[in-house]
Protein backbone atom coordinates (compact mmCIF):
# COMPACT_ATOMS: atom_id res chain seq x y z
CA UNK A 1 0.00 0.00 0.00
CA UNK A 2 1.59 3.89 -0.30
CA UNK A 3 2.47 5.89 1.89
CA UNK A 4 0.53 8.83 2.49
CA UNK A 5 2.05 10.61 5.47
CA UNK A 6 5.65 10.44 7.03
CA UNK A 7 7.81 11.66 9.08
CA UNK A 8 11.39 12.31 8.89
CA UNK A 9 13.15 12.79 11.80
CA UNK A 10 10.63 15.30 13.37
CA UNK A 11 11.44 17.32 16.50
CA UNK A 12 8.61 19.25 18.65
CA UNK A 13 10.19 22.15 21.44
CA UNK A 14 8.22 24.14 23.08
CA UNK A 15 10.70 26.57 24.63
CA UNK A 16 13.18 24.26 26.71
CA UNK A 17 11.25 21.12 26.13
CA UNK A 18 12.05 18.70 23.75
CA UNK A 19 8.48 17.18 23.27
CA UNK A 20 9.14 14.76 20.25
CA UNK A 21 12.51 13.39 19.64
CA UNK A 22 13.55 12.22 16.49
CA UNK A 23 10.55 10.28 15.13
CA UNK A 24 10.72 8.93 11.70
CA UNK A 25 7.65 6.63 10.71
CA UNK A 26 4.51 6.56 8.31
CA UNK A 27 1.60 6.12 7.56
CA UNK A 28 -0.18 3.79 5.04
CA UNK A 29 -2.67 5.03 2.58
CA UNK A 30 -6.14 4.28 3.39
CA UNK A 31 -5.33 2.36 6.60
CA UNK A 32 -5.78 2.55 10.45
CA UNK A 33 -2.93 4.31 11.99
CA UNK A 34 -2.99 4.46 16.03
CA UNK A 35 -0.64 5.98 18.48
CA UNK A 36 -0.46 5.00 21.98
CA UNK A 37 1.38 5.83 25.10
CA UNK A 38 1.32 7.09 28.28
CA UNK A 39 0.21 11.12 29.19
CA UNK A 40 2.61 13.34 28.25
CA UNK A 41 4.77 11.09 25.90
CA UNK A 42 4.12 13.42 22.63
CA UNK A 43 1.61 11.45 20.82
CA UNK A 44 -0.76 14.51 20.36
CA UNK A 45 1.89 16.78 19.98
CA UNK A 46 3.28 14.58 16.93
CA UNK A 47 -0.47 14.05 15.33
CA UNK A 48 -0.44 18.09 16.00
CA UNK A 49 2.41 18.79 13.56
CA UNK A 50 0.82 16.41 10.80
CA UNK A 51 -1.47 19.49 9.97
CA UNK A 52 0.70 22.38 11.90
CA UNK A 53 -1.35 23.16 14.67
CA UNK A 54 1.57 24.33 16.33
CA UNK A 55 2.34 26.89 13.78
CA UNK A 56 0.28 29.18 16.12
CA UNK A 57 1.85 28.22 19.47
CA UNK A 58 4.36 30.86 19.55
CA UNK A 59 7.02 28.87 22.00
CA UNK A 60 6.90 25.87 20.03
CA UNK A 61 9.25 25.01 17.51
CA UNK A 62 9.03 22.38 14.62
CA UNK A 63 11.86 20.51 13.09
CA UNK A 64 12.69 18.00 10.30
CA UNK A 65 10.42 16.89 7.79
CA UNK A 66 6.70 15.86 7.13
CA UNK A 67 5.65 14.33 3.66
CA UNK A 68 2.33 14.38 2.88
CA UNK A 69 2.08 12.72 -0.29
CA UNK A 70 6.00 12.71 -1.08
CA UNK A 71 5.95 16.94 -0.28
CA UNK A 72 7.59 18.29 2.71
CA UNK A 73 4.41 20.06 4.50
CA UNK A 74 6.99 22.82 6.42
CA UNK A 75 9.19 23.67 3.20
CA UNK A 76 9.31 26.81 2.45
CA UNK A 77 6.74 27.95 0.34
CA UNK A 78 3.96 25.18 1.72
CA UNK A 79 1.00 26.73 2.96
CA UNK A 80 -0.41 25.51 6.32
CA UNK A 81 -4.11 26.64 5.04
CA UNK A 82 -3.88 24.81 1.84
CA UNK A 83 -2.47 21.88 3.92
CA UNK A 84 -5.02 21.33 6.74
CA UNK A 85 -7.74 21.22 4.02
CA UNK A 86 -6.17 18.19 3.25
CA UNK A 87 -5.45 16.80 6.23
CA UNK A 88 -8.82 17.22 8.73
CA UNK A 89 -8.35 17.11 12.78
CA UNK A 90 -10.88 16.10 15.23
CA UNK A 91 -10.40 17.12 18.45
CA UNK A 92 -10.66 15.23 22.03
CA UNK A 93 -13.72 17.16 23.07
CA UNK A 94 -16.50 17.84 20.74
CA UNK A 95 -15.71 21.30 19.85
CA UNK A 96 -18.96 21.73 17.24
CA UNK A 97 -19.45 25.72 16.90
CA UNK A 98 -21.85 26.83 19.76
CA UNK A 99 -23.18 29.65 17.57
CA UNK A 100 -24.39 27.59 15.01
CA UNK A 101 -26.93 25.12 13.64
CA UNK A 102 -26.27 21.79 13.35
CA UNK A 103 -26.67 22.45 9.53
CA UNK A 104 -24.26 25.39 9.45
CA UNK A 105 -21.68 23.61 11.29
CA UNK A 106 -21.30 21.06 8.96
CA UNK A 107 -21.21 23.64 6.06
CA UNK A 108 -18.52 25.35 8.45
CA UNK A 109 -15.87 24.76 6.34
CA UNK A 110 -17.06 26.34 3.11
CA UNK A 111 -19.01 29.13 4.62
CA UNK A 112 -15.98 30.50 6.47
CA UNK A 113 -13.94 30.51 3.68
CA UNK A 114 -16.21 32.46 1.54
CA UNK A 115 -19.98 31.60 -0.11
CA UNK A 116 -21.16 28.23 -1.42
CA UNK A 117 -24.61 27.87 -3.31
CA UNK A 118 -27.75 26.35 -1.44
CA UNK A 119 -28.12 23.42 -3.62
CA UNK A 120 -24.78 22.31 -3.28
CA UNK A 121 -24.23 22.79 0.65
CA UNK A 122 -27.88 20.81 1.09
CA UNK A 123 -25.77 17.97 -0.99
CA UNK A 124 -22.53 18.02 1.30
CA UNK A 125 -24.46 18.25 4.63
CA UNK A 126 -26.89 15.35 3.93
CA UNK A 127 -24.16 13.46 2.16
CA UNK A 128 -21.46 14.41 5.42
CA UNK A 129 -23.87 13.54 7.91
CA UNK A 130 -25.35 10.21 6.56
CA UNK A 131 -21.14 9.06 6.09
CA UNK A 132 -21.20 9.35 9.96
CA UNK A 133 -24.62 7.59 10.08
CA UNK A 134 -26.47 11.05 12.20
CA UNK A 135 -28.26 12.12 9.57
CA UNK A 136 -31.27 9.92 10.60
CA UNK A 137 -31.02 10.99 14.16
CA UNK A 138 -30.68 14.98 13.04
CA UNK A 139 -32.62 15.40 9.37
CA UNK A 140 -35.86 17.28 10.86
CA UNK A 141 -34.19 19.64 13.56
CA UNK A 142 -30.97 20.47 11.07
CA UNK A 143 -31.89 24.48 12.66
CA UNK A 144 -31.34 23.25 15.87
CA UNK A 145 -28.67 24.56 17.77
CA UNK A 146 -25.70 22.15 17.58
CA UNK A 147 -25.13 22.38 21.68
CA UNK A 148 -28.32 20.49 21.55
CA UNK A 149 -26.91 17.51 20.42
CA UNK A 150 -25.64 14.81 22.77
CA UNK A 151 -21.57 14.45 23.11
CA UNK A 152 -21.43 11.44 21.09
CA UNK A 153 -23.32 13.26 18.44
CA UNK A 154 -21.98 16.21 18.77
CA UNK A 155 -18.57 14.38 17.95
CA UNK A 156 -19.83 12.43 14.91
CA UNK A 157 -21.18 16.27 13.97
CA UNK A 158 -17.60 17.43 14.34
CA UNK A 159 -16.38 14.50 12.36
CA UNK A 160 -18.92 15.27 9.64
CA UNK A 161 -17.81 18.97 9.28
CA UNK A 162 -14.45 17.49 8.86
CA UNK A 163 -15.04 14.87 6.04
CA UNK A 164 -17.33 17.89 4.78
CA UNK A 165 -14.42 19.72 3.90
CA UNK A 166 -13.20 16.16 1.51
CA UNK A 167 -9.69 15.77 2.77
CA UNK A 168 -7.31 13.09 2.49
CA UNK A 169 -6.13 12.37 5.72
CA UNK A 170 -8.12 13.04 9.47
CA UNK A 171 -6.14 13.07 12.47
CA UNK A 172 -8.35 12.53 15.03
CA UNK A 173 -7.16 13.35 19.05
CA UNK A 174 -8.79 10.63 21.66
CA UNK A 175 -11.64 11.26 19.79
CA UNK A 176 -13.57 9.39 22.06
CA UNK A 177 -12.17 9.92 25.44
CA UNK A 178 -15.09 12.26 26.06
CA UNK A 179 -17.77 9.87 25.68
CA UNK A 180 -19.80 7.29 26.97
CA UNK A 181 -19.05 3.57 25.99
CA UNK A 182 -22.03 3.63 23.75
CA UNK A 183 -20.64 6.60 21.68
CA UNK A 184 -17.59 5.35 21.74
CA UNK A 185 -18.15 2.24 20.30
CA UNK A 186 -20.34 4.24 16.99
CA UNK A 187 -17.01 6.40 16.96
CA UNK A 188 -15.36 3.27 16.32
CA UNK A 189 -17.39 1.76 13.50
CA UNK A 190 -17.05 5.26 12.06
CA UNK A 191 -13.42 4.81 11.89
CA UNK A 192 -13.56 1.40 10.37
CA UNK A 193 -16.19 2.62 7.37
CA UNK A 194 -14.23 5.93 6.87
CA UNK A 195 -10.70 4.47 6.21
CA UNK A 196 -11.86 2.99 2.74
CA UNK A 197 -11.96 6.77 1.54
CA UNK A 198 -9.53 8.40 3.93
CA UNK A 199 -6.06 8.07 5.87
CA UNK A 200 -6.74 7.98 9.63
CA UNK A 201 -3.94 9.10 12.39
CA UNK A 202 -6.07 8.25 15.76
CA UNK A 203 -4.09 9.30 19.21
CA UNK A 204 -5.38 7.13 21.55
CA UNK A 205 -5.28 6.15 25.60
CA UNK A 206 -7.12 3.38 25.14
CA UNK A 207 -4.93 0.23 23.99
CA UNK A 208 -8.21 -1.28 23.21
CA UNK A 209 -9.68 0.84 21.26
CA UNK A 210 -6.16 1.05 19.52
CA UNK A 211 -6.27 -2.88 18.90
CA UNK A 212 -10.41 -2.80 17.60
CA UNK A 213 -9.85 -0.26 15.37
CA UNK A 214 -6.63 0.00 14.00
CA UNK A 215 -4.22 -1.96 11.14
CA UNK A 216 -0.74 -0.14 12.60
CA UNK A 217 -0.35 0.94 16.00
CA UNK A 218 2.82 3.25 17.36
CA UNK A 219 3.75 3.37 20.43
CA UNK A 220 5.72 6.26 22.26
CA UNK A 221 7.19 6.88 25.16
CA UNK A 222 8.62 10.30 26.93
CA UNK A 223 9.19 11.66 23.33
CA UNK A 224 10.18 8.98 21.44
CA UNK A 225 8.78 6.32 18.95
CA UNK A 226 9.61 3.12 21.01
CA UNK A 227 7.78 0.60 18.18
CA UNK A 228 5.64 0.78 15.16
CA UNK A 229 4.23 -2.20 13.42
CA UNK A 230 1.35 -4.37 12.83
CA UNK A 231 -1.08 -3.96 15.48
CA UNK A 232 -1.55 -7.53 16.05
CA UNK A 233 2.11 -8.11 15.74
CA UNK A 234 2.58 -5.18 18.29
CA UNK A 235 -0.64 -6.43 20.57
CA UNK A 236 1.42 -9.85 20.71
CA UNK A 237 4.31 -10.21 20.43
CA UNK A 238 5.89 -6.70 20.57
CA UNK A 239 9.78 -6.69 20.04
CA UNK A 240 10.56 -4.07 22.83
CA UNK A 241 10.31 -4.36 26.45
CA UNK A 242 8.81 -1.24 26.94
CA UNK A 243 5.90 -2.05 24.73
CA UNK A 244 5.63 -5.29 26.26
CA UNK A 245 5.50 -3.48 29.91
CA UNK A 246 2.95 -0.76 28.47
CA UNK A 247 0.19 -3.03 26.94
CA UNK A 248 0.34 -5.53 29.53
CA UNK A 249 -0.35 -2.40 31.97
CA UNK A 250 2.69 -2.70 34.12
CA UNK A 251 3.13 1.46 33.49
CA UNK A 252 1.35 4.03 31.76
CA UNK B 1 -22.06 34.80 77.19
CA UNK B 2 -21.51 31.35 75.29
CA UNK B 3 -19.67 31.12 72.03
CA UNK B 4 -22.60 30.22 70.09
CA UNK B 5 -24.18 33.40 70.75
CA UNK B 6 -21.11 35.07 70.58
CA UNK B 7 -20.70 33.99 66.88
CA UNK B 8 -24.26 34.55 66.04
CA UNK B 9 -23.94 37.91 67.24
CA UNK B 10 -21.37 38.49 65.22
CA UNK B 11 -23.17 37.27 62.32
CA UNK B 12 -25.67 39.83 62.77
CA UNK B 13 -23.42 42.63 63.55
CA UNK B 14 -21.49 42.17 60.02
CA UNK B 15 -24.52 41.46 58.24
CA UNK B 16 -26.53 44.90 59.50
CA UNK B 17 -22.70 46.60 58.33
CA UNK B 18 -22.88 44.83 54.52
CA UNK B 19 -26.76 46.00 54.34
CA UNK B 20 -26.03 49.61 55.70
CA UNK B 21 -22.99 49.51 53.02
CA UNK B 22 -25.30 48.65 50.21
CA UNK B 23 -27.29 51.06 51.04
CA UNK B 24 -24.79 53.58 50.95
CA UNK B 25 -24.00 52.74 47.81
CA UNK B 26 -27.94 52.77 46.81
CA UNK B 27 -28.82 56.22 48.60
CA UNK B 28 -27.08 58.50 46.27
CA UNK B 29 -27.99 57.52 43.37
CA UNK B 30 -31.74 57.57 44.25
CA UNK B 31 -31.66 60.45 45.52
CA UNK B 32 -29.32 62.03 42.66
CA UNK B 33 -32.04 60.48 40.38
CA UNK B 34 -35.16 61.52 42.28
CA UNK B 35 -33.73 65.17 42.54
CA UNK B 36 -33.61 65.13 38.86
CA UNK B 37 -36.64 63.93 38.10
CA UNK B 38 -38.06 66.62 40.51
CA UNK B 39 -35.85 69.29 39.22
CA UNK B 40 -36.11 68.13 35.40
CA UNK B 41 -39.07 66.82 34.59
CA UNK B 42 -41.12 70.31 34.67
CA UNK B 43 -39.35 71.46 31.70
CA UNK B 44 -39.10 68.66 29.96
CA UNK B 45 -41.78 69.22 26.50
CA UNK B 46 -41.66 68.83 23.07
CA UNK B 47 -39.98 72.19 22.52
CA UNK B 48 -36.93 70.89 24.72
CA UNK B 49 -35.97 68.52 22.55
CA UNK B 50 -36.98 70.51 19.07
CA UNK B 51 -36.10 73.87 19.92
CA UNK B 52 -32.56 75.87 20.35
CA UNK B 53 -32.16 78.35 23.24
CA UNK B 54 -33.67 81.16 23.19
CA UNK B 55 -31.74 84.47 23.69
CA UNK B 56 -31.10 85.82 27.13
CA UNK B 57 -34.82 87.07 28.19
CA UNK B 58 -37.07 85.09 26.42
CA UNK B 59 -38.39 82.13 28.12
CA UNK B 60 -39.03 78.36 26.82
CA UNK B 61 -36.67 77.14 23.93
CA UNK B 62 -34.90 73.43 24.42
CA UNK B 63 -31.78 71.89 23.77
CA UNK B 64 -32.31 70.36 20.76
CA UNK B 65 -28.85 71.86 19.14
CA UNK B 66 -27.23 69.61 22.40
CA UNK B 67 -28.65 66.63 21.78
CA UNK B 68 -27.71 66.53 18.07
CA UNK B 69 -24.37 68.12 18.45
CA UNK B 70 -23.93 65.56 21.08
CA UNK B 71 -25.28 62.37 18.99
CA UNK B 72 -23.22 63.66 16.03
CA UNK B 73 -19.72 63.84 18.61
CA UNK B 74 -20.16 60.10 19.87
CA UNK B 75 -21.47 58.78 16.56
CA UNK B 76 -17.54 60.38 15.22
CA UNK B 77 -15.80 59.47 18.32
CA UNK B 78 -16.95 55.81 17.66
CA UNK B 79 -16.03 55.71 14.32
CA UNK B 80 -12.57 56.82 15.03
CA UNK B 81 -12.23 54.79 18.68
CA UNK B 82 -14.19 51.49 18.25
CA UNK B 83 -12.33 50.40 15.17
CA UNK B 84 -8.96 51.24 16.37
CA UNK B 85 -9.63 49.79 20.02
CA UNK B 86 -10.84 46.60 18.64
CA UNK B 87 -8.26 46.23 16.10
CA UNK B 88 -5.85 46.79 19.18
CA UNK B 89 -7.64 44.23 21.33
CA UNK B 90 -7.35 41.86 18.18
CA UNK B 91 -3.72 41.99 17.81
CA UNK B 92 -3.37 42.05 21.58
CA UNK B 93 -5.36 38.72 21.74
CA UNK B 94 -5.17 37.20 18.84
CA UNK B 95 -1.31 38.10 17.28
CA UNK B 96 0.43 40.33 20.02
CA UNK B 97 3.00 38.86 22.76
CA UNK B 98 6.21 40.04 23.82
CA UNK B 99 7.39 43.64 24.77
CA UNK B 100 4.97 45.21 21.81
CA UNK B 101 1.90 44.18 23.24
CA UNK B 102 2.86 44.52 27.21
CA UNK B 103 4.17 48.33 25.69
CA UNK B 104 0.32 48.61 24.44
CA UNK B 105 -1.62 47.29 27.26
CA UNK B 106 -0.09 49.62 29.35
CA UNK B 107 -0.12 52.71 27.85
CA UNK B 108 -3.92 51.92 27.28
CA UNK B 109 -4.33 51.35 30.89
CA UNK B 110 -2.21 54.77 31.53
CA UNK B 111 -4.92 56.70 29.02
CA UNK B 112 -7.57 55.12 30.95
CA UNK B 113 -6.48 56.50 33.89
CA UNK B 114 -6.08 60.16 32.26
CA UNK B 115 -7.94 63.14 33.59
CA UNK B 116 -10.42 64.21 31.20
CA UNK B 117 -9.60 67.25 31.22
CA UNK B 118 -6.11 66.74 30.32
CA UNK B 119 -7.00 64.48 26.98
CA UNK B 120 -9.20 67.58 26.11
CA UNK B 121 -5.56 69.84 26.87
CA UNK B 122 -3.82 67.66 24.46
CA UNK B 123 -6.67 67.64 21.95
CA UNK B 124 -6.60 71.35 22.19
CA UNK B 125 -2.96 71.59 21.67
CA UNK B 126 -2.53 68.78 18.63
CA UNK B 127 -5.72 69.70 16.66
CA UNK B 128 -7.22 72.80 17.69
CA UNK B 129 -4.52 75.20 17.56
CA UNK B 130 -3.33 73.82 14.14
CA UNK B 131 -6.44 73.82 12.99
CA UNK B 132 -7.16 77.77 13.65
CA UNK B 133 -10.62 76.94 15.42
CA UNK B 134 -12.40 75.21 17.87
CA UNK B 135 -14.35 72.17 16.16
CA UNK B 136 -16.67 69.28 16.31
CA UNK B 137 -14.20 67.22 14.70
CA UNK B 138 -11.21 67.61 17.64
CA UNK B 139 -13.93 66.96 20.27
CA UNK B 140 -14.93 63.99 18.61
CA UNK B 141 -11.34 62.79 18.52
CA UNK B 142 -11.21 63.81 22.37
CA UNK B 143 -13.75 61.82 23.07
CA UNK B 144 -12.69 58.94 20.55
CA UNK B 145 -9.21 59.01 22.99
CA UNK B 146 -11.13 58.53 26.08
CA UNK B 147 -13.04 55.13 24.39
CA UNK B 148 -10.37 53.78 22.94
CA UNK B 149 -8.43 52.19 26.01
CA UNK B 150 -11.81 50.95 27.45
CA UNK B 151 -12.90 49.47 24.52
CA UNK B 152 -9.53 47.89 23.60
CA UNK B 153 -9.03 46.18 27.36
CA UNK B 154 -12.96 44.80 27.34
CA UNK B 155 -12.61 43.56 23.88
CA UNK B 156 -9.34 41.97 24.47
CA UNK B 157 -11.08 40.26 27.78
CA UNK B 158 -13.73 38.92 25.82
CA UNK B 159 -11.58 37.85 23.27
CA UNK B 160 -9.37 36.14 25.82
CA UNK B 161 -12.48 33.95 26.92
CA UNK B 162 -13.37 32.61 23.44
CA UNK B 163 -12.08 28.68 23.99
CA UNK B 164 -8.94 27.94 21.72
CA UNK B 165 -10.49 24.94 21.08
CA UNK B 166 -12.77 26.84 18.91
CA UNK B 167 -9.91 28.77 16.62
CA UNK B 168 -8.36 25.41 16.18
CA UNK B 169 -11.73 24.01 15.00
CA UNK B 170 -11.69 26.83 12.50
CA UNK B 171 -8.25 26.22 11.46
CA UNK B 172 -7.95 22.88 11.35
CA UNK B 173 -10.84 23.24 8.67
CA UNK B 174 -9.00 24.77 6.54
CA UNK B 175 -9.50 28.21 7.21
CA UNK B 176 -6.97 30.87 7.53
CA UNK B 177 -6.40 32.84 10.36
CA UNK B 178 -7.96 36.33 9.67
CA UNK B 179 -10.75 34.36 8.60
CA UNK B 180 -10.69 32.43 11.69
CA UNK B 181 -10.16 35.83 13.58
CA UNK B 182 -12.58 37.48 12.46
CA UNK B 183 -15.59 34.93 11.87
CA UNK B 184 -15.53 32.47 14.33
CA UNK B 185 -12.80 34.28 17.51
CA UNK B 186 -14.37 38.04 17.29
CA UNK B 187 -17.80 36.52 16.66
CA UNK B 188 -18.08 34.56 19.57
CA UNK B 189 -16.90 37.40 21.41
CA UNK B 190 -19.37 40.08 20.30
CA UNK B 191 -21.84 40.16 22.61
CA UNK B 192 -19.41 41.25 25.05
CA UNK B 193 -17.31 43.67 22.64
CA UNK B 194 -20.88 45.18 22.21
CA UNK B 195 -21.08 45.68 25.73
CA UNK B 196 -18.05 47.33 26.02
CA UNK B 197 -18.83 49.33 23.10
CA UNK B 198 -21.79 50.64 25.37
CA UNK B 199 -20.03 50.93 28.51
CA UNK B 200 -17.94 53.25 26.72
CA UNK B 201 -20.73 55.40 25.01
CA UNK B 202 -22.02 56.17 28.38
CA UNK B 203 -18.56 57.14 29.83
CA UNK B 204 -18.01 59.49 26.83
CA UNK B 205 -21.42 60.85 26.77
CA UNK B 206 -21.54 62.73 29.98
CA UNK B 207 -17.91 64.05 29.28
CA UNK B 208 -17.54 67.81 29.44
CA UNK B 209 -13.87 68.74 30.25
CA UNK B 210 -12.63 67.25 27.22
CA UNK B 211 -15.51 69.22 25.12
CA UNK B 212 -14.86 72.46 26.64
CA UNK B 213 -11.31 73.05 25.01
CA UNK B 214 -12.21 70.94 21.38
CA UNK B 215 -15.94 70.94 20.62
CA UNK B 216 -16.53 74.35 23.24
CA UNK B 217 -20.85 74.48 22.71
CA UNK B 218 -22.64 76.28 20.49
CA UNK B 219 -25.81 78.09 20.97
CA UNK B 220 -27.08 77.60 17.55
CA UNK B 221 -26.77 74.67 15.14
CA UNK B 222 -23.58 74.07 14.15
CA UNK B 223 -22.59 74.01 10.23
CA UNK B 224 -19.92 72.08 10.23
CA UNK B 225 -17.68 69.68 11.52
CA UNK B 226 -14.84 72.20 11.61
CA UNK B 227 -17.62 74.74 13.28
CA UNK B 228 -17.95 74.53 17.08
CA UNK B 229 -20.64 72.64 18.04
CA UNK B 230 -22.93 72.23 21.06
CA UNK B 231 -23.17 69.14 23.72
CA UNK B 232 -25.21 68.33 26.14
CA UNK B 233 -23.09 68.14 29.05
CA UNK B 234 -21.70 71.76 27.46
CA UNK B 235 -24.73 73.15 27.70
CA UNK B 236 -26.09 71.81 31.22
CA UNK B 237 -22.58 73.47 32.29
CA UNK B 238 -22.82 77.01 30.78
CA UNK B 239 -26.98 76.51 31.41
CA UNK B 240 -26.05 75.76 35.09
CA UNK B 241 -23.77 78.60 35.81
CA UNK B 242 -25.72 81.30 34.25
CA UNK B 243 -27.79 83.48 36.01
CA UNK B 244 -30.86 83.46 34.75
CA UNK B 245 -33.62 80.76 36.75
CA UNK B 246 -34.98 79.55 33.27
CA UNK B 247 -31.44 77.95 31.72
CA UNK B 248 -31.62 76.59 34.79
CA UNK B 249 -34.43 74.93 34.73
CA UNK B 250 -33.52 73.53 31.67
CA UNK B 251 -29.94 72.32 33.06
CA UNK B 252 -31.86 70.66 35.04
CA UNK B 253 -33.89 69.14 32.24
CA UNK B 254 -30.82 68.46 30.15
CA UNK B 255 -29.26 66.49 33.23
CA UNK B 256 -32.82 64.47 32.98
CA UNK B 257 -32.07 63.59 29.56
CA UNK B 258 -28.48 62.77 29.81
CA UNK B 259 -28.40 60.24 33.23
CA UNK B 260 -32.09 58.75 31.45
CA UNK B 261 -29.63 58.07 28.04
CA UNK B 262 -27.24 56.70 30.81
CA UNK B 263 -29.22 54.24 32.36
CA UNK B 264 -30.62 52.48 29.45
CA UNK B 265 -27.10 52.23 28.00
CA UNK B 266 -26.04 50.30 31.67
CA UNK B 267 -29.01 48.46 31.15
CA UNK B 268 -28.45 47.78 27.82
CA UNK B 269 -25.01 46.46 28.51
CA UNK B 270 -25.99 44.59 31.28
CA UNK B 271 -28.61 42.77 29.70
CA UNK B 272 -26.01 42.19 26.58
CA UNK B 273 -23.98 40.63 29.61
CA UNK B 274 -26.44 38.54 31.03
CA UNK B 275 -27.63 36.75 28.22
CA UNK B 276 -24.11 35.77 27.07
CA UNK B 277 -23.75 33.82 29.97
CA UNK B 278 -26.70 31.85 29.17
CA UNK B 279 -25.14 30.20 26.03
Amino acid sequence: MNTKVQLDNLNVHFGENHAVKNVSMTFRENSVTAIIGPSGCGKSTVLRSINRMHDLTPDARVTGRAFLDGKDIYANGADAVTIRRRIGMVFQKPNPFPAMSIYDNVIAGYRLNGRISRDQADGIVESSLKRVALWDEVKDRLRANAMELSGGQQQRLCIARTIAVKPEVILMDEPASALDPLSTLKIEELIEELKERYTIIIVTHNMQQAARVSDVTAFFYLGELIECGETRKIFTTPEKKQTEDYITGRFG
Amino acid sequence: MTQLTLRKLKNSGMTLAMAAATLAVLIPLILIFIHIVRMGASSISLDFFTQIPRPTGETGGGMANGMVGSALLIALASAFGIPVGIFGAVYLAEFGGGRLSGAIRFSADILAGVPSIITGMVAYALLVVPMKGFSALAGACALALIMIPIVLRTTEEQLKLVPTTLREASLALGVPLWRTTLKVTLHSAMKGVMTGILLAIARISGETAPLLFTALGNQFWGKKLTEPIAAMPLQIFSFAIAPYEDWHRLAWSGALVLVTLMFTLSLTARYLGRSKQKN
